[in-house]
């Protein structure tokens, strides 16, 4: 039998993703927020020696309009490419859902309705009659809970099903497929009911001729409010009523910010807390390491100037990455992903629309900040989202002013070394770094006016966020998930550019070219307080922001002072010997979060803008706001001490 | 005329017409904001704007100068507790 390919379409949110990790066993990112997918993902698998393609199409509410992932899902339906169509519907929602099955139904005679998400509205005491839904639409119906992997077998094995009946048919190529949907009625078979359809009398008799021509949106929405009707029982009289409660503990005037504020608060203060203690274990263990392989490339014959190479440029800076952004890593990635899952994202969004609207940008530009928080170039792509040119350039342009992951470990251990004095707590690290976030929030917006009003003329297009409801994450499987695919691929780019840079920098260094390099750019570091090395370690981190901490590291060990830096203080008075300050240390963390994005942004900036002008615009704006703000706090802490 | 963006919270009214033409329309009714379907404010952002509204068993929040143009008869509290189907999913005839 050939390979049988399936698209996977639906409403967004509606974990057309889960599914298709449950089935592919492949770990797409999901998230509880509509328009996680945006660009058709692919996967395979088998059952009973029949092989399947997947293909997760991006969530769309029908398939009528223009935006971008509508084209892509209706071209796709319509190429016929897919040999099935598999439509997710949400059970709790299934009524706006139904309009999108209806739209499928007209465009392709293969098609299976999947019920998902059933383990949450029978919480909500929502009922749905799969075996009545399956006869009004008359096509296969299965309910699922992927995430709890329920119904799957069904799913698989009504695919399973499908794919035979294709099979049949192409082999006696002469019979002409005039009726699928008489075939459809007997794939019904094998739906888990397990039972042939019954005669759906005058209902569906009457509702058939309305297929044959395009349905307006009238009739299709009176079609699926009438199924619905036949299939929905909710026993609640209000089925969402805790999600009203948290929404008006999350949104409301007197409550909405603070607890935005104090979840961000809270975040911060678990990583940095949480993270101190296994670093120290982690630069001891290396540390006790060093001297072993010393000893070993030693007795391997390996010249010196090798060995100096591998331990002082390759050893450390690998073991500083690894030691001092791991562990705030595992744990900031699982608490950013369990908020991603519980559905908080979109009300943060909610909450702050308003700011984008006065700013003459777009509400989902608060959904894309957000995804910056996670990775600066998965969120230039998530600006798809938006759909209005101008406020989609405008959220690609703003977007690397929001740090990212990469740059987190190096924030807060600037920040706990500089500002935190020496109680050692580290609530006030992350008061400190909550500030920070709040002024690069503040930026954007600043920012995102200026674009509206200058380069970027315009008024604000419409805007719907829909507000999914809240899912309970699941702690575990996220736990996991998250530091398996998100933390470990971070760490690992990282590794993998850091280790070609400090073999280049012990190069450069051993040439002499490296001071070369930061005493011309020397003169714009001090008058941004900062110097020379610092911005020769920002320029040679532009592959990756995790390295730009490390490499200016390796540069200041590599002019002669050789000192351990296995830990935070160590690290300080390392710094310190270098002239570093208070004024510094702020300059710093002002440069590290508004200059060039990353190589990685900049390549993806490109393919989305498809252009030179708008690329170069991205990394132009912010790094010339740095160098500004650079300037501005150096002089005035200058003129300060002046008169002081 | 009364628009969605005008309903006092919690109050239900039936969507009449949408003064938008082309995408933007489909655009909406595609959300569930189709003339002839039952919807409900439920709450505003921190600083009034936007607006929640239920509409189609789904949470769509819009912005007011997007809900004034859509326009709206409400319902009285009798038309919408006599009916036994959840209020959120219905289309009212």
């Amino acid at each position: 039998m050939r390979p049988f390919t399936i698209a996977l379409a639906g409403n967004p949110n509606v974990g057309k993703s889960s599914i298709f990790n449950a089935l592919t066993h492949l770990h797409q990112h999901t998230g509880n927020w509509p328009g996680k997918t945006v660009s058709n993902a692919t996967g395979r698998f088998s059952w009973r020696n029949a092989d399947f393609t997947l293909v997760d199409l991006p969530g769309t509410y029908s398939l009528r309009s223009g935006s971008v992932e509508e084209e892509i899902a209706r071209d796709y339906i319509k190429s016929g490419e897919a040999d099935c169509v598999v439509c997710v519907a949400d059970a709790t929602c299934l009524q706006r859902n139904l309009n999108l099955v209806l739209q499928i139904q007209e465009l392709t005679p293969r098609l299976i309705v999947c019920v998902n998400l059933l383990d949450e509205a029978e919480k909500k005491k929502i009922h749905v009659d799969l075996k009545h839904l399956s006869q009004l639409l008359q096509v296969p119906v299965i309910g699922t809970s992927a995430r709890s992997g329920r119904g799957l077998t069904q799913l698989k094995d009504a695919l399973y099903q499908q794919a035979k009946e294709l099979h049949n048919r192409e082999a006696v190529k002469d019979i002409p497929i005039v009726d699928s949907r008489a075939q459809s009625v007997i794939d019904c078979e094998a739906t888990p009911t397990g039972e042939a359809p019954a005669p759906t009398g005058g209902i569906a008799a009457s509702e058939t001729p309305a297929m044959a021509s395009p349905a307006s949106p009238e009739e299709i929405a009176s079609r699926s409010q009438f199924i619905y009707q036949c299939c929905v029982t909710a026993q609640n009289e209000d089925p969402h009523g805790r999600d009203r409660r948290l929404d008006r503990l999350f949104t409301s005037r007197r409550t909405g910010y603070p607890i935005m504020l104090l979840l961000l608060c809270l975040i911060f203060w678990l990583t940095i807390s949480g993270a101190n203690l296994p670093s120290q274990w982690l630069s001891d263990g290396f540390h006790q390491l060093e001297p072993h392989l010393r000893e070993f490339l030693r007795a391997l014959s390996v010249p010196a100037t090798a060995e100096s190479l591998l331990m002082d440029g390759l050893y450390k800076t690998l073991t500083w990455v690894i030691s001092v952004m791991l562990p705030p890593m595992a744990i900031f990635f699982p608490m950013f992903t369990l908020l991603e899952d519980s559905g908080y994202l979109p009300r943060i969004a909610f909450n702050l629309d308003h700011c984008f609207r006065r700013c003459g940008a777009h509400g989902k530009q608060s959904l894309t900040t957000c995804m910056a928080f996670g990775c600066n170039a998965c969120a230039v792509t998530g600006c798809r989202i938006i759909e209005s040119p101008r406020e989609r350039m405008i959220a690609i342009l703003t977007n690397a002013l929001i740090p990212c992951n990469g740059k987190f470990a190096g924030l807060i251990a600037i920040l706990t070394m500089f500002f935190a004095g020496s109680s050692g707590s580290s609530l006030l690290p992350a008061l400190l770094l909550t500030l920070l976030i709040l002024f690069c929030f503040g930026l954007t917006l600043l920012l995102s006016r200026l674009l509206s009003k200058t380069l970027l003329r315009g008024l604000p297009s419409s805007f719907a966020l829909e507000l999914p409801p809240y899912r309970r994450p699941q702690f575990g499987k996220v736990i996991l998930r998250s530091v398996l695919d998100r933390t470990l691929f971070v760490l690992g780019r990282a590794v993998c550019v850091a280790a070609p840079a400090g073999v280049l920098i012990w190069i450069l260094a051993n040439a002499g070219l490296l001071p070369a390099i930061t005493s011309a750019l020397d003169p714009l570091g001090r008058l941004m307080g900062l110097d020379g090395v610092i911005l020769t370690a920002f320029l040679l981190g532009f592959p990756a922001n995790e390295i730009v901490i490390p490499i200016m590291l390796m540069i200041y060990l590599s002019t002669g002072v050789l000192t351990d830096y296995a830990s935070l203080t160590e690290l300080h008075q390392l710094l310190v010997l270098h002239g570093w300050n208070g004024v510094t240390a702020l300059c710093f963390l002002l440069f590290s979060v508004t200059h060039f994005p990353c190589g990685t942004t900049c390549l993806t900036i490109y393919k989305e803008t498809k252009s030179r002008k708008w690329t170069a615009a991205a990394i132009v704006l912010p790094t010339l706001t740095g160098i500004l703000l650079c300037i501005a706090a150096n002089s005035l802490f200058r003129l300060c001490s002046f008169f002081i | 005329m009364n628009t969605i963006s005008s309903l006092p919270l919690g109050q239900s009214a039936v969507i009449s017409d949408l003064r938008l033409i082309g995408r933007q329309r489909q655009h909406m009714e595609d959300l569930g904001f189709l003339p002839g379907a039952l919807i409900k404010p439920l709450h505003r952002g921190p600083s009034g704007d936007p607006t929640a509204y239920s509409v189609m068993g789904a949470v769509v929040a819009l912005r007011r100068e997007d809900a004034s143009q859509i326009l709206c008869t409400p319902c009285s509290k009798k038309q919408v507790s006599a009916s036994s189907i959840p209020d959120e999913g219905r289309v009212c005839p």
